[in-house]
């Protein structure tokens, strides 16, 4: 192996790594068999659902909110 | 609303749900079935985040109901790799950076697989109109494209090997 002071890129690529030299992601594993786990694919116990209910008036006061429904 | 049942096989397993009529596939899949791997990216079939491969062809889950997915052959990225072997087009998404944030990749990987499978030995413009259905907003396509010209090669050798 070359003095470490005086490799060059390819060479340290090919050896210790470090400075300059690609590394692989460590995250990928998990990307492409679907195992994501982004926000919306966990599921927990007691777990809530959030959505928008926008209104319908362009410019509107609110007297009341009736969350019945939800 | 009255719900109904639907059987099909979900990467080579047999499942069956109670689903309403109105109950999309990609939900079957998330929430029924709890497959998360085909992903929703727009909620308007322009994204292709969660396309799957239905019967042999590919088709993006949000637009489908899921009883349209009774008596159907279905895979997921999940399904891809063979025993817990990658598939070409997995080892070449790695070797290739052909993903940053993964969001869209399973939709692109089940796409690509399909789109091989018509058409092994594409030429770059090919790759591109036959992904042309999946949005990457991260990579810019172009190790998208080196990624599957890679799993082609590969699979092309491989059944010369054959």
């Amino acid at each position: 192996m070359a003095d470490m002071d005086t490799m060059t890129l390819d060479e340290r690529e090919a050896t210790i790594g470090g400075i300059g030299t690609s590394r692989k992601r460590t995250e990928d594993a998990r990307f492409i068999r679907g195992k994501g786990n982004y926000i919306d694919d966990h599921k927990l116990p007691g777990m809530l659902h959030g959505d928008f209910v926008r209104s319908s008036h362009a410019h509107a006061l609110i007297k009341s909110i009736d969350t019945a429904a939800a | 609303m009255s719900t109904t049942t639907v059987n099909l096989n979900v990467n080579g397993k047999p499942v069956s749900a109670e689903v309403e009529p109105r109950t999309l596939l990609i939900h079957l899949l998330r929430e029924n079935l709890n497959i998360t791997g085909p992903h929703i990216g727009c909620e308007t079939s322009h994204c292709g985040a969660c396309t799957v491969d239905l019967n042999g062809k590919s088709v993006k889950s949000c637009t489908i109901f899921a009883v349209q997915a009774d008596g159907a052959e279905l895979m997921t990225v999940e399904g891809l790799a063979a025993g817990g072997e990658l598939h070409p087009l997995q080892e070449g998404f790695v070797e290739h950076h052909g993903l940053q944030c993964g969001y869209c990749t399973p939709g692109i990987l089940v796409r690509s697989y399909r789109f091989l499978q018509d058409n092994p030995n594409p030429s770059d413009e090919e790759i591109r109109v036959g992904i042309s259905g999946n949005l990457c907003r991260c990579t810019g396509y172009q190790n998208i494209v080196k990624a599957i010209q890679y799993a082609a090669d590969k699979l092309g050798s491989k059944e010369a090997a054959e």
